[in-house]
């Protein structure tokens, strides 16, 4: 019988290890479960970070933002040693396809950005009101105008002032993606309306300001910049001239305290960063002559460099018959690689009034008023508070004010691409509508949703 | 009180027998009159036994009621009744097919002769003596259908096995292995896999060769099935060696050697390179001297003349020495191995050390109850070197110029903002350290005193392992030297405990039933951190330890588990027709809510034939089986242990107003459909004996279907996600396979042949929409899928050769037309494929008296191979040293040469150029020994002494002139593991090795 027993505790022994356990969930400390993801408002707000987190990203406006349409204009290029690779060559010739990894990040992180801030405005609602759900909304629906705004201008055709601008533009994603969802490409219009919307909306309802984070005046500058991308003078200058007006911001003394102070009385948005941000594909990390990747186009550099006078001319430096962008790289002589990444500052919304004001004006009075804002930068710029501006017309003065744009927004957000095809003008060598200067769609997007149009040139 | 009685029945037959007269028997064990050494003496019904020595000749003490059992492989068991002869001589018969011999399968054992599905099989002997990098490399060209490549000669480095081809993608296709009846931890538990350096651990190479008894490989679903989710791409069972009875007996063995890489690539020497550079820099358009790079002037590029790879490989060298001591009464049996070896590689500073002791322990508490204990203590330390694109000797071979010095005036080495110094990324060290356990316990339960046939077995294994990484990277150009510690803590145990019961009614009808349950649990955790402006290695160092500049990796945590219940019907009729039906339900943590459980059955049947009375007797056909199986398994091996669970991560950071706050995001969507990968498999099968069994081997033939396959497919990524791991694709794999063992000589002069191969017919059958690029594995990648087509096509742009007008290169449109333009996207073709139409090898084996000599070949063929770093070195010259093939590049005197005319601004271009088919015949391993005579033997008490020389990779047959064309590709991720497997990228050859050695017994 003794042996009887024996096989009954050998046979318990196995039904208890059947009662294993089996519905694991993950324990990575880095790592939760979307159903236990948002428990009350602070998880709410981390959401937020998140979304800031990914905005700031090496792979968009970050790092790449600041540079690919410079190389793809006139104001940069990328070293002969870099530049042959699958990648580059398709952007220094601007003859891109589908398998091209830098401009399917672009394109990859603008949209996971904008999931995330989706994902913000779906939770916001049941977990705050009042003056805490519109800061939170307000936030969210600027990162999201901020990204549809960039993605449009790479992958669209640019938006044409008084047309009906049905030309394709990019997917709208106004929802958190909670399944495997597709959309197709809005037209331009379509695109550019919803951002100037988000941006209204994003306007109206902020009240905090915390540095590196989106506020009211934020979204007013950022809105300037969408109508001047449009043309759109009247409102472009209404909404500049709030800012300047009623942001409490005001010039640095010098052309470099942007960067090399943090933000700076000057700065109206910057992304904040940490070491691991800027290095690598970051801003500094793109335009470190160490890294051997941009430099300034030499005619670009000779621009820059032409007057002495300009302190912008220490943005570059001559090094063995090529320009090197030592603009963000100014303050490295401490080790210190971290730099926050201006993204709207002062001096280009008085640019925006002002050459908006001068496209506007109707006689002289008004021309010269416009030109006090370019008196502003330029005097900045020369260190000369009695610098004046002269011109001779309307044509002139709005010439002058592009030509500082040109100089004052060097290698910050590829303003130089993205002015070119604002005011219709060749970009080195195509027309400023060229398909050969728009991304394709990737085939991260293409592969999953096989119906979207491509840009096919 | 029925069992109770029949307990004391027994006992008291125990205690008769026991009372029985001991006497001392000898005799001689022989076959034709030659003496046998080595065969079992056992006495029948105990574990007491003796082994015949080198004249075959052994004496034991037995009762005269004993009955002795002479077994050795090969040869038909004898038994001999005691009685009163003190002199038994046995006079031993072949038994080729080695009706009695009994094999491992699922969660038992089988009679070979009995297994209704298709298992291949190795022994301890193709284990035994070799330099092998890890066990399963012994298996190459040795199985039917099992293709085993090694990564390359990198010691310690992964090896890929493949059974039955290929079909999973994002899934790992590699099988389970199952080490005395417990699976074990394999793969790659290296930071970021092979990425930091371009080669991969494997878990595997810890496991000591000289401890493995056997390996079965279980290939069909009838075999399979039993291991249900995880039984895909087969089941390698492992099982070790065991203490034997009688006295003790010391096995010794050492041998040592060199290793050499098989292939060197053949460069421009510095002469050569500026000649050319300056022929490409003349080509576009410039006049005058042209500025080499890196700033030499002609005399200082000449006179440093670097051959990098003489400075990156070294004659390497190998040795190993093990002692195993076994011993055993009737009670209980001993086995305890100890094992050192080295294997210094031909690539400098790579070297794998390995400390083994395994001691296994068999005890028969009672006459029902056993007990079996195996342990397993390993010590690997793994110094690593940079290859392929990660430097090293890839870097030797490709962006290192023969115009740059390796030293500066000052004897320090050289380095350059922009090119680095291959022997700066030998200062790279990088060391892996691991320590593992491998621990089991079972307890085996006769419970027939119960129920006649029926008992119990539980076992519990436990494989741990403990990997320490400690990489230091010196500075290179601008950067500071900075390294990281890492530890990785894999645990990974087992139980099963199952029933079976064995009855024969009316001596036609045998059934075997077995019922199980096992559950299985792993989890392997990290912790780690990396040091900035670091001074060396960080050798033990904690975070405190550094001022600054450290910064803590994220600790990780990664589990998984299986709970199975299983069961098998074998049921044999008349000792010759053969069913069996096995069932198999898995729920893993790994699978979604709404597929937690899966079932896999199959069934199978069997015919021998020979039995039959119209074939008896049959002097030409003296063996014949055939079999037919159905079943289902599945792969649960899907890449990622959590990919069911949506989830956010948690260190989504952002400096906010100067606080380091780690914010969430979305990671993953949820998907609660995901399930294993589904393989249903139709095999035939045909086991024969020719001439008395002279010859004999097997056919077969299969049709495996593999459903469900797993893919981490794009979804739109302007939903804010880019992959969800999904069950999508479909492959068929057609196959068929033969094995043949002939004894072309018996006699003095024995010659025997063995020979298997194995054709592989993979096609696509359903992409689920997915467009072919969408397999691309990078930018403007070769690789594609297309419906309807081979598992992975070569897809790429066809190239013509130079226009003689001018050199510029011509290609081929989609069209055919000829074009200046190079368009991967648009005019690429299909071009081949990276998996072999058949391979296979063959063995050739003659003794002559004490000389033995073996000799294996091994072949692969109808694949083809890409040569991923020839866009730069055959084309790129402007950055990279050039094979000396370019220099039948086209030139105003050379219009129709292979290659376009020289340019200093090539771009990356993949094109069929740079294709080859990768056929190749190759003498694998070789090996030549001489036992000693028994009179040194006799003078020395050994019972057994042998030397031998041995060599691997000694020749090769190939039109592949590109490198080694045995290579594998599997150091960065599931596509390039699964679909670019041929497509290599400045990969290290494998290793040609020479040793020699002796092993000697006492």
């Amino acid at each position: 019988m003794k042996k009887l027993y024996t096989t009954a505790i050998l046979i318990s022994l196995v039904a208890v290890m059947s009662s294993c356990e089996l519905d694991f969930k993950p324990e990575d400390e880095n790592t939760i479960l979307t159903d236990e993801a948002f428990q009350s408002i602070d998880d709410v707000e981390l959401a937020l970070i998140g979304t800031y987190s990914n905005l700031r990203a090496g792979a968009a406006l970050g790092g790449t933002s600041h540079w690919i349409g410079g190389v793809m204009a006139d104001e940069a290029i990328i070293s002969a040693n870099q530049a042959n690779t699958f990648q580059n060559t398709q952007i220094v010739r601007r003859d891109f396809n589908f398998q091209n990894t830098t401009v399917a990040s672009v394109w990859d992180e603008l949209y996971r950005t904008i999931n995330r801030a989706n994902n913000v405005l779906l939770e916001a609602d049941n977990f705050a009101s009042g003056s805490q759900l519109e800061q939170i909304r307000g936030e969210a629906l600027f990162v999201r105008a901020l990204c549809h705004f960039e993605l449009v201008r790479y992958f669209a055709f640019p938006y044409e002032e008084g047309q009906s601008n049905d030309q394709l533009g990019v997917p709208l994603r106004l929802e958190a993606s909670r399944s495997i969802t597709s959309q197709p490409r809005e037209t331009v219009q379509a695109v550019y309306d919803q951002i100037i919307a988000d941006l209204i909306e994003a306007r109206g309802s902020m009240t905090a300001n915390v540095p590196g984070r989106a506020t009211a005046m934020a979204a007013q500058a950022l809105l300037a910049k969408v109508y001047f991308q449009q043309n759109d003078f009247d409102n472009a200058a209404t909404e500049a001239s709030a800012v300047i007006a009623g942001g409490g911001f005001s010039l640095n003394a010098g052309v470099t305290d942007l960067w090399e102070i943090d933000h700076s009385q000057e700065s109206i948005f910057e992304f904040n960063s940490i070491v691991a941000d800027d290095a690598g594909s970051g801003i500094v990390g793109s335009f470190s002559p160490a890294n051997n990747f941009i430099f300034s186009s030499t005619e670009f550099g000779e621009e820059l460099t032409a007057d002495g006078a300009d302190t912008r001319s220490a943005w570059v430096n001559l090094n063995n018959d090529l320009y090197e962008v030592v603009k963000y790289a100014l303050n490295n002589v401490n080790g210190d690689p971290v730099i926050n990444v201006p993204m709207i500052k002062l001096s280009e919304i008085l640019l925006i009034r002002g050459e908006s004001l001068a496209e506007t004006a109707s006689n002289d009075t008004e021309l010269n008023a416009a030109a006090q804002d370019l008196q502003a930068v330029r005097s900045r710029a020369f260190n000369d508070p009695a610098l004046t501006v002269s011109f001779t017309d309307g044509a002139d003065l709005i010439n002058q004010f592009r030509e500082e744009r040109r100089l004052e927004m060097a290698f910050e957000w590829s303003n130089r691409f993205h002015e070119l095809k604002r005011t219709k003008q060749d970009v080195r060598g195509l027309p400023y509508n060229s398909c050969d200067l728009l991304f394709k769609i990737p085939n991260t997007e293409t592969n999953g949703n096989p119906s979207i149009v491509q840009n096919d040139c | 009180m029925k069992y109770n009685l029949l307990f004391i029945v027994l006992f008291c037959l125990t205690a008769v027998s026991m009372q029985a007269q001991e006497i001392r028997v000898s005799g001689k064990v022989s076959e034709a009159g030659e003496g046998l050494p080595g065969v079992n003496v056992l006495i029948k019904g105990t574990s007491q036994g003796t082994v015949t020595d080198i004249e075959g000749n052994y004496t034991i003490s037995a009762g005269s009621n004993a009955t002795l059992v002479f077994s050795f492989v090969g040869y038909t068991t004898e038994e001999v009744l005691v009685g009163s002869q003190s002199t038994i001589n046995v006079e031993m018969t072949t038994d080729v097919q080695q009706l009695s011999e009994v094999i491992v399968v699922g969660y038992g054992t089988q009679r070979k002769v009995d297994v209704t599905g298709s298992i291949s099989s190795i022994g301890a002997k193709e284990l035994e003596s070799k330099p092998l990098p890890s066990f399963e490399s012994a298996l190459t060209g040795k199985a039917a259908g099992v293709q085993v490549i090694q990564g390359s000669g990198i010691a310690g480095s992964a090896i890929s096995v493949r059974v039955r081809g290929s079909t999973s993608i994002s899934g790992s296709p590699e099988p389970l292995y199952v080490l005395d009846g417990v699976p074990i931890t394999s793969g790659d538990f290296s930071r970021s896999g092979g990425k930091q350096i371009a080669s991969n651990t494997n878990a595997l190479a810890s496991l000591n060769p000289n401890d493995i008894a056997d390996i079965q490989v279980l290939k069909d679903a009838a075999a399979a099935a039993i291991y249900g989710s995880r039984a895909a791409n087969g089941v390698v069972l492992i099982t070790t060696k065991r203490g034997t009875s009688g006295k003790g007996k010391f096995d010794v063995g050492y041998f040592a050697g060199y290793n050499e890489e098989t292939v060197r690539q053949d460069l421009l020497n510095a002469a050569e390179y500026v000649q050319l550079y300056q022929e490409a820099w003349e080509n576009d358009g410039n006049v005058g001297e042209a500025p080499l790079p890196g700033g030499f002037t002609r005399e200082e590029a000449l006179a440093n003349d670097t051959d990098w790879q003489d400075e990156t490989l070294r004659k390497g060298f190998i040795h190993n020495f093990n002692v195993s001591y076994s011993k055993g009464t009737e009670k209980w049996s001993l086995y305890t191995n100890g094992t050192f070896k080295e294997d210094n590689s031909f690539l400098e500073g790579n070297t794998f050390k390995l400390l083994s002791g395994r001691a296994n322990f068999d005890y028969n508490v009672t006459n029902d109850l056993k007990v079996t204990v195996g342990l397993n203590q390993v010590y690997t330390v793994n110094d690593r070197v940079p290859v392929g694109f990660a430097g090293g000797l890839g870097r030797a071979q490709g962006a290192a110029l023969p115009i740059f010095p390796t030293n500066n005036s000052d004897g320090t080495l050289w380095n350059d903002v922009a090119f680095t110094n291959p022997l700066i990324d030998l200062e790279n060290k990088y060391r892996t350290i691991e320590h593992r356990t491998f621990a089991n316990v079972s307890v085996s339960y006769d419970l027939s005193q119960f129920v006649p046939g029926l008992s119990f077995k539980t076992d519990f294994g436990l494989d741990y392992l403990d990997q320490n990484e400690d990489q230091f990277r010196p500075g290179q150009g601008t950067a500071l030297a900075n390294g990281d510690s890492r530890n990785v803590y894999v645990t990974n145990y087992t139980t099963n405990n199952a029933l079976t019961y064995n009855r024969t009614f009316n001596t036609d009808h045998d059934f075997t039933f077995l019922l199980g349950q096992s559950y299985n649990y792993s989890k392997a955790e990290s912790t780690g951190f990396n040091v900035n402006n670091l001074d060396g290695k960080i050798d033990g160092r904690e975070p405190d330890d550094f001022e600054d500049g450290v910064f803590v990796f994220n600790n990780t945590l990664d589990e998984f588990s299986f709970l199975s219940y299983f069961a098998r019907v074998n049921y044999k009729l008349k000792d010759k027709y053969l069913f069996a039906a096995t069932m198999r339900a898995d729920a893993s943590s790994r699978f979604g809510e709404n597929n937690l459980w899966g079932y896999f059955p199959s069934a199978s049947a069997g015919w021998i034939v020979s039995e039959e009375s119209f074939l008896q007797g049959n002097d030409i056909l003296s063996f014949l089986k055939l079999r037919a199986a159905w079943g289902v398994t599945g792969n649960a091996e899907l890449n990622d242990n959590y990919a069911e669970f949506g989830s956010y991560i948690t260190n989504a950071n952002y400096n906010d107003n100067n606080v380091l706050i780690n914010g969430i995001a979305p990671n993953r969507l949820d998907n609660p459909d995901l399930q294993w990968e589904e393989t249903t498999t139709i095999d035939f099968g045909l086991e024969y004996g020719l001439l008395g069994d002279r010859i004999y081997g097997s056919l077969g033939y299969y049709i495996k279907n593999a459903d469900n396959l797993v893919f981490a497919a794009n979804v739109p990524s302007s939903s804010g996600f880019q992959t969800v791991l999904q069950n999508a694709l479909e492959v068929e794999v057609k196959g068929f396979e033969a094995s043949l063992t002939s004894r072309n000589l018996v006699g003095d002069f024995k010659w025997t042949t063995d020979l298997n191969f194995t054709t592989i017919n993979n096609t696509v059958k359903d992409l689920a929409g997915l467009p072919p690029q969408a397999f691309d594995t990078r930018d403007g990648g070769e690789i594609r899928l297309f419906e309807g087509e081979d598992f992975a096509t070569f897809f790429l742009q066809r190239y013509v050769g130079p226009d003689p007008e001018n050199g510029r290169a011509i290609y081929l449109d989609a069209d055919g037309n000829q074009t200046y333009e190079w368009d991967q996207v648009n005019s690429a073709v299909r071009s081949g494929s990276p998996f072999p139409d058949f391979f296979g090898g063959f063995t050739n084996t003659f003794e002559y008296k004490n000389f033995d000599l073996s000799v294996l070949f091994n072949f692969s063929v109808g694949f083809q191979i890409y040569n991923g770093e020839a866009p730069q070195n055959l084309a790129q010259i402007g950055s990279f040293n050039q094979r000396r093939e370019i220099l039948d590049r086209w030139t105003p005197n050379n219009r129709d040469g292979r290659y376009p005319a020289l340019s200093l601004n090539t771009p990356f271009q993949n094109s069929d150029l740079y294709l080859q088919d990768g056929d190749f015949l190759r003498l694998k391993n070789m090996q030549l020994g001489y036992n000693l005579p028994s009179s040194f033997l006799e003078k020395y008490k050994l019972s057994r002494a042998r030397i031998f020389v041995q060599g691997t990779n000694l020749l090769l047959f190939t039109e592949y002139d590109q490198g080694d064309p045995e290579v594998v590709r599997d150091n960065q991720n599931p596509l390039d593991r699964s679909l670019r497997a041929s497509a290599t990228f400045y990969t290290p050859p494998q290793a040609r090795t020479i040793t020699a050695g002796i092993n000697v017994s006492f």
